[in-house]
């Protein structure tokens, strides 16, 4: 192991330069952000900007750091003949645990380190902090692992750069080919499949990319190793020819999949479900459903948000999955006001709404297909409970500030206009990357609603809200929103008039609904059935 | 015993043959000079040994292990120094010998210093500021530091100035009273091989013209001048007999089975009344002879 160490700290001399380099860039594009790079001057157009400048940044960082995995492989080379270390008493085995120890080291545990301090600055929790890093170190620890893979059959810096592009355009088509998105045929399958299908071709560009490291370090037979990357590619293109099974259940079990482990979800039903089948107004050649229904049970200080959900064709054991995702129209997943008003601690009469809806178009031709053959229409109801709490509280005036664990709200600007006074909102927020149907199409997993109070009368409002942008690097979210208030009135002499100084003595409480578990509500839905009534 | 053994060795590079059914064999202890032109397969053939490349065909053995599983403990054992190894240039004299010493538990620190020392390289200065005589010194110091039990040295001569060349031999020699070892050398430079080798074996386009000791080859070629008296024999001459010449009543030719006696007495079949001188011969000169003789023979063949 001394050894190992030995060849690392050799590494770590030789790539100082670029490493440092490299880690000042990660913590600038990070740093930049967490102190809040656009300040007061933000409008829509500077936050795209903002994103766009982040996410070129974020680019240039994935890139130095693949070359730098790159570099780390071929300072000691495993295709040259005049390489230096074969001809020393170092073990391919050796010299690949010092190259992934290394790797490690400077991809996985050096960004974390060098952003710690940032993350813990922010206001993160040590949780917080180590998830961050988890999900910071993964991707560029796999995008490492490609580097490498590419590097060890490469003997100059030239075909390494030409052979990465080219990797990544055939590793591109070829999952393309196998996920059906390419030259796609006939015969459509299950949503389980086509999931099934996507686990087994990360599994094979994971497996080929360590078997070839791994090959390549313990033998040096670069023909062979290829040829290993030839196969992993026909692999992942014969995934589509043939893999037909859903694997899914044996990962995921059908009580975590329902949240029938989950004693407050069991009880949530889901309950008379109506489909209107008609042509679509927005697509030629395609049919339109619309799906709604009811939700009894949501549990106390929460409400249930519907995510874009999988619709499939099914017959028997057999499905077909519908060519797009429904989605809930825009809006839809907002927290209900009355429930923040409650949560608030301020007078709400009524009810939480109940109700949901889902939208999604189909082409006339597969829904023609599946009148004939007589299938149903069976919908994965997505749904994520989102559980609300008092964060704080704001003085109205411009600089004031709300601090609550990772989160800050604070208000950058207060204008007054017709339609009466606009708070533009910037906050920052702890928000790991999470990959799901729940988080298709949202910049901010958590909902927040802002309630105006008045004190003095006790008038309270919840304001329109307004996303301007949010951006989000290394699980620190930036963003801005914009209020719309309508000032409290009196009535003096039958004239109805602003109360002076009414912002002097009102908050702004920030309501939020942070989702606490996704599952799913299985719905079928007979959308030929005769109408009845017709 | 022998430490280096290759056997029916043959390597392409797709289709060209680099080496064709080589097999030689390297006695333990010996300075062993591998010679032939350029292009002559002997990188080729010590890359094999090293396990740098493969046999295409045929085994190599290294310190009695298959050279295509050689270990660390093995690989501990050898020295390497090569005209075109690349050297970690970025690094300092100091921190390659900083970095190669962990590997060798023989690593000898004292003897380090002392070559050090002795051929004058400056610790503190990184290798990419170096000449490149120097650099094979350096090379050439970190392959010796452990007292290894083979010394492989490719084209170490190689570009090098004769004054350079000179400290770097005379390094090598003193550097051989350290240790009972072997050396395999591999050259096309004779003259400097000749001040080393005990052993000598020639590459040829790949195939091997001959192994033996120095002593025996140079024993058995005699450069023969013979002034003639009467015209040039019609009869055909000994195959041993090679680069024949005859100009103005004067002949000569390399005889490359030189036996005083033997030699005589065909001389004196040939050339009844002619006087014969034998002269000893370099190393040069006899590898001029074999390749012009293989150059005839090569056309003579074609045609």
């Amino acid at each position: 192991m001394s050894l190992v160490w030995h060849i690392v700290r050799k590494d770590f001399r030789r790539l100082r330069l670029p490493l440092a380099l490299w880690l000042v860039l990660v913590l600038a594009h990070t740093a930049l952000l967490a102190s809040n790079l656009g300040g007061n001057q933000a409008n829509p157009g500077s936050f795209e900007g903002l994103r766009y400048f982040a996410n070129t940044w974020g680019v240039i960082v994935s890139a130095v750091g693949f070359v730098l995995a790159a570099w780390l492989v071929m300072e000691d080379s495993l295709v040259i003949t005049q390489a230096f270390w074969p001809t020393r008493p170092i073990s391919g085995a050796r010299l690949l645990a010092a190259k992934v120890l290394g790797a490690f080291l400077m991809f996985g545990v050096g960004p974390a380190l060098i952003l710690a301090p940032v993350w813990l600055g922010c206001g993160f929790s040590l949780e917080q902090a180590a998830r961050a890093a988890g999900a910071l170190a993964t991707p560029q620890v796999m995008l490492s692992a490609w580097a490498m893979a590419i590097a060890g059959v490469t003997a100059t810096s030239g075909q390494f750069l030409v052979r990465a592009v080219a990797s990544v355009i055939i590793v591109q088509v070829g999952t393309a080919v196998a996920l059906g998105k390419l030259f796609p045929s006939g015969r459509a399958v299950a949503a389980g499949v086509v999931e099934s299908r996507t686990w087994l071709v990360v599994a094979v560009l994971i497996v080929t990319t360590l078997a070839m490291i791994g090959h390549q370090y313990l033998t040096r037979r670069t023909l062979r190793t290829w040829t290993l990357a030839g196969l992993g590619l026909g692999l992942v293109i014969a995934v589509r020819f043939v893999w037909f099974w859903d694997v899914t259940p044996l990962v995921r079990s059908e009580a975590k999949r329902s949240g029938m482990d989950q004693p407050e979800i069991r009880s949530v039903a889901v309950g008379n479900p109506q489909l209107d089948l008609a042509p679509s107004l927005t697509r030629d050649g395609h049919a339109q459903f619309s799906l709604r229904g009811a939700m009894t049970a949501a549990p106390v200080q929460s409400y249930l948000r519907v995510n874009a959900s999988l619709g499939e064709w099914a017959k028997g054991h057999e499905r077909l999955a519908l060519k797009s995702l429904l989605r809930a129209p825009g809006g839809s997943g907002r927290p209900p006001e009355v429930l923040a008003r409650q949560i608030a601690g301020l007078p709400a009469p009524g009810q939480v709404p109940d109700r949901w809806s889902l939208a999604g178009d189909e082409p006339d031709d597969r829904v023609e297909q599946a009148r004939t053959e007589g299938r149903t229409l069976q919908v994965s109801l997505n749904l994520t409970l989102m559980r609300g709490r008092v964060l704080g509280e704001l003085p109205l005036r411009v600089g004031a500030e709300l601090h609550s664990g990772a989160t800050r709200t604070r208000i950058i600007g207060l204008e007054r206009t017709n339609a009466g006074v606009l708070v533009r909102l910037q906050d920052r927020d702890c928000q790991i990357y999470r990959a799901g149907l729940a988080d298709i199409g949202r910049l901010r997993q958590p909902e927040d609603v802002f309630v105006l109070v008045h004190g003095p009368t006790g008038f309270d409002q919840v304001p329109a809200q307004r996303e301007i942008g949010a951006v989000q690097i290394n699980s620190i979210l930036v963003g801005q929103r914009e209020l719309t208030l309508i000032p409290p009135t009196r009535t003096v002499n039958g004239q109805t008039e602003e109360i002076p100084g009414w912002e002097d003595e009102s908050v702004i409480i920030e309501v939020r609904f942070q989702p606490e578990r996704t599952f799913i509500r299985d719905l079928t839905l007979d959308p030929f059935a005769p109408a009845p009534g017709r | 015993m022998n430490i280096i053994e290759i056997t029916n060795v043959t390597h392409r590079y797709w289709r060209t043959e680099a080496l064709r059914n080589l097999t030689l064999h390297v006695p333990t202890g010996s300075v062993f000079a591998l010679l032939g032109a350029n292009g002559a397969g002997k990188t080729t053939a010590i890359k094999m040994l090293m396990n740098l490349l493969r046999p295409t065909t045929g085994v190599v053995r290294v310190l009695g292990k298959d050279s295509s599983r050689l270990d660390e403990q093995v690989l501990a054992q050898i020295g390497y120094v090569s005209e075109n190894q690349q050297l970690p240039l970025w690094m300092t004299v100091r921190q390659l010998l900083d970095y190669c010493r962990p590997f060798y538990p023989t690593w000898d620190k004292a003897l380090e210093a002392k070559l050090l020392a002795q051929f004058d390289l400056p610790p503190e200065r990184k290798l990419k500021q170096l000449s490149r005589g120097m650099l094979m010194k350096v090379a050439l110091l970190s392959s010796l530091a452990y007292r290894p039990k083979l010394l492989i040295l490719d084209e170490p001569f190689s570009g090098l100035d004769p004054l350079v060349r000179d400290e770097f031999i005379q390094g090598l020699l003193e550097a051989a009273e350290l240790g009972d070892w072997t050396v395999f050398v591999s050259s096309h430079d004779i003259e400097e091989v000749e001040r080393l080798a005990d052993h000598i074996a020639l590459l040829e386009n790949g195939r091997l013209k001959f192994t033996e000791t120095t002593e025996s080859l140079l024993g058995r070629f005699r450069r023969i001048e013979v002034e003639l008296n009467a015209p040039a024999p019609s009869a055909p001459l000994p195959a041993a007999w090679l680069g024949w010449r005859c100009e103005a009543g004067r002949a000569s030719f390399s005889d490359s089975a030189y036996n005083p006696a033997a030699t005589e007495r065909a001389c004196r079949e040939l050339f009844p009344s002619g006087t014969v001188q034998a002269h000893p011969m370099t190393l040069r000169e006899i590898f001029v002879a074999l390749a012009r003789a293989g150059r005839k023979e090569a056309s003579g063949t074609a045609a």
